[in-house]
């Protein structure tokens, strides 16, 4: 199966989303900021991209555009925690609106996680007791 | 016998003028039967009168100033009667032929028996002096209506700090008289568990007699309220150097002050809100990490073990921060309001049915609202938040009691009687959450509205309940205050002011428009967005401001029909001008869109046209530009007909 992207510049964030995917069964490419995310989405050819919103360099709703304009059926997962300027409900309704399928309100849990990952990739993908 | 009486007085005068040279005052003498007044020639020097051997008494009336004769004639009735010597002092008309003012002392001559044969007297030429107490007494007239109209209150103490002098100001700053005053002592009015200023005060005035100002203290009005006193005085002396008291002016500053605390405390909260939001998001992208490695060694122990349980404790903990977080981005979140017309009184029963079910049923539940209650402006679901608030607030403070009450008042009531800076149109919603719990410690009243301030035990509450709805109230252009309720319990305030009604304002200089087109502002600079706002209110749009581009992306998205025109701002942060124009275009293609730019540098006019762009403006700009621009690109067809009005 293709791998699924995760685009954070938080580490640690990048980090625990990698090892609950990969804990699971997933595939995992990491990129660090928006401009990495897109050039990966190109060269990798992910079955999902995770993409936090507010980055460095290239801003997620970016990444999510370009993604959208390149490859329409990529589907994609935004993950944010809010900014200083918008709540977290706000940025990830905007996320939607730009094409992201699911959205993840940060903190969120790892089962919350997994559940959208399945949503978007059916049900018969990797699972954690496999 | 008259003769010789009278003949024996003139010698009289004669010895007695010699005897008077010194003093210089001139004498003269006047014969009852044959009424002819005789004077000294120092007499008619005075009076810069050539010198007659003899005059009538009547001719003599005649040169008092009519003013003056009335009370020449009392004078003179009262001394036959009494025989008293009498003194007056009245106008006389000079030998120039102005009046000018002499003291008359005289006595009547008696002869035989007693008889009235004549009288004789003293003139003295007082004008100077008179003139200069007429003076005196129109400054003091002065002063004393200066001192009396003052709202100011003016005081003078003796030695022992006794009042010797109020004016009436004392009435109206603390509801005594002056009357009620004097003799009382200045430590009588000092508000009695704050004395320590005015015991200072006292100490300074009695030990070194120096002057002071500005010093404050609290005293009580008659009612017993408390009121603030900033007091200047300096010290008095008598005539001969001796200290006798002090005298000055005492000026009623509390409303000043409780202002000015107020403003401080709204800064205060305005810091801690930016900060506050600063820092939730990057709370929660640590608490994304924290709770997540958690739960994925979670995966790894054994369920039902020892780590197990502690990792769920971890978990159950890093919830508790996360819904924190929620609460602090709630209080910081002040200018993402979406202001729709909001019924208040709505609000509050969906609140209590919400209430009743978790309230315990010692608990009665008051509700009063008064009749056609004007809607407010605001966002429905932060109003909401707000009475829930108050009311789970007023539900704690009466935990543990066997009974209680919760009152919730709706009024209506106008900025005369709120002491609340004036809305628009002076209108507000009042909301009243009343209490009969343990009521409100003086000493945490101030600090109610913090954020982190509780009262509750660690674990039952995290402090940003209060501060929620203080930030929530603030942005909508309220204010909350909290005071203790008559009979114990607190009660909680919260004003909104009514939603006022879109009046077009024409005005001469700005070119205004017929219908009322909805504007979205959108500038990251608060101020710049409320100006905006606040012009384009004036020419009669309906603008909503909004200070991130995001947010408002987000609005227009969400109802791409709701706006006729965007202002926006191009240097923002997450989407600048230029791209939130590019975005709001891939949804509304024909959306007319003003960009406002500070540096011609940064947007060239080629990528205005390429943007489609209404108008691009560069900052400076004048509202008559920004409105003539607004207008323009709402009515097309005007800029083609030339026939806009110069503003």
């Amino acid at each position: 199966m293709a791998p699924i992207l995760v685009i954070d510049d938080d580490r640690q964030a990048r980090g625990v989303v990698r090892s609950a995917l990969e804990r699971a069964g997933y595939e995992v490419r990491e990129a660090c900021d928006g401009s990495e995310g897109a050039r990966l989405a190109r060269t990798e050819r992910p079955a999902l991209v995770i993409t936090d919103i507010l980055m460095p360099n290239k801003e997620g709703l970016e990444v999510i555009r370009e993604l959208q304009e390149g490859h329409r059926s990529l589907p994609i997962i935004a993950m944010s925690g809010g900014s200083q300027w918008m709540p977290p409900d706000a940025l990830l309704r905007l996320a939607t609106y730009f094409g992201a399928q699911r959205t993840l309100l940060k903190p969120f849990s790892l089962a919350d996680l997994l559940d959208a990952v399945r949503s978007v990739l059916g049900p018969d993908g990797p699972t954690l007791e496999a | 016998v008259s003769q010789s009486a009278f003949a024996r007085s003139q010698d009289s005068l004669q010895r007695y003028a010699l005897a008077l040279e010194a003093t210089n005052d001139g004498l003269w003498n006047c014969d009852i039967e044959s009424d002819v007044v005789v004077c000294t020639p120092r007499y008619w020097e005075m009076l810069g009168r050539q010198p007659q051997a003899d005059i009538s008494v009547d001719e003599w009336r005649s040169w008092v100033h009519p003013d003056d004769r009335a009370r020449l004639a009392a004078v003179m009735a009262e001394h036959f009667e009494t025989n008293r010597p009498y003194d007056l002092e009245l106008r006389i008309l000079t030998g120039t032929g102005a009046y000018r003012w002499y003291r008359a002392r005289g006595r009547t001559i008696r002869g035989d028996q007693g008889r009235i044969v004549g009288h004789a007297g003293t003139l003295a030429d007082v004008h100077a002096a008179r003139e200069a107490s007429d003076a005196l007494m129109r400054s003091e007239a002065r002063f004393r209506d200066i001192a009396e109209t003052l709202s100011d209150w003016i005081w003078e103490i003796d030695v022992n700090l006794a009042f010797t002098y109020c004016t009436g100001g004392l009435l109206g700053v603390l509801g005594f008289a002056p009357d009620e005053l004097i003799g009382r002592s200045l430590l009588d009015l000092v508000m009695p568990d704050e004395a320590a200023s005015a015991l200072g005060l006292a100490d300074h005035v009695r030990r070194t007699h120096e002057a002071f100002s500005g010093i404050e203290i609290p005293c009580a009005h008659k009612q017993g309220r408390r009121v603030l006193l900033q007091v200047s005085g300096r010290p008095l002396y008598t005539a001969a150097g001796q200290y006798c008291g002090f005298r000055g002016v005492a000026s009623d500053v509390t409303q000043r002050r409780a202002l000015e605390e107020q403003l401080r405390q709204t800064q205060k909260m305005d810091a801690l809100g930016t900060l506050a939001g600063g820092i939730a998001h990057d709370f929660n992208n640590i608490l994304a990490a924290l709770l997540g490695y958690v739960e994925l060694a979670s995966w790894d122990v054994a369920a039902g073990s020892r780590p197990a349980g502690h990792l769920q404790e971890a978990l159950a903990a890093g919830e508790r921060a996360r819904d924190l977080v929620a609460q602090i981005l709630a209080f910081s979140r002040r200018d993402s309001t979406e202001a729709t017309s909001v019924d208040l009184a709505l609000v509050v029963r969906e609140v209590l049915k919400l209430l009743r079910a978790s309230l315990p049923s010692t608990i009665e539940i008051v509700q009063r609202a008064a009749a056609d209650l004007p809607a407010i402006t605001g966002n429905a679901t932060q109003i909401h938040q707000v009475v829930m608030n108050l009311c789970v607030n007023a539900e704690y403070a009466m935990r543990g009691q066997p009974s209680g009450r919760l009152e919730i008042d709706l009024a209506l009531v106008t900025g005369a009687g709120t002491d609340v800076g004036s809305s628009e149109h002076g209108r507000f919603v009042r909301l009243q959450v009343r209490d009969t719990g343990t009521g409100l410690a003086p000493e945490t009243a101030g600090r109610l509205f913090e954020p982190f301030f509780t009262t509750k035990p660690v674990g039952e509450g995290t402090g940003m309940g209060l501060s929620v709805v203080h930030g929530i109230v603030l942005a909508h252009g309220g204010v909350v205050r909290a005071r203790q309720a008559d009979g114990g319990g607190a009660l909680f305030e919260v004003l909104l002011p009514v939603a006022a009604p879109a009046v077009p304002v024409a005005t001469e200089e700005l070119p205004s428009v017929k219908r009322a087109a909805t504007i979205l502002v959108v500038d990251d600079e608060p101020q710049l967005a409320m100006m905006v706002g606040h012009v384009l209110g004036r020419l009669g749009y309906e603008p909503t401001m909004c200070t991130s581009s995001l947010d408002a992306l987000d609005r227009f998205t969400r109802a791409p029909g709701a706006f006729d025109l965007v202002v926006t701002d191009q240097t923002m942060p997450g989407l600048t001008g230029d791209r939130l124009a590019a975005e709001l275009h891939r949804v509304r293609p024909e959306l007319p869109i003003v960009l406002c730019t500070g540096f011609s540098h940064q947007l060239s006019q080629e990528r205005a046209k390429e943007l489609q762009l209404a108008a691009l403006l560069y900052k400076p700009y004048d509202m008559g530009e920004l409105a003539r621009a607004i207008r323009e690109a709402l009515t097309p067809d005007l800029k083609v007909r030339g026939s806009i009005p110069t503003p």
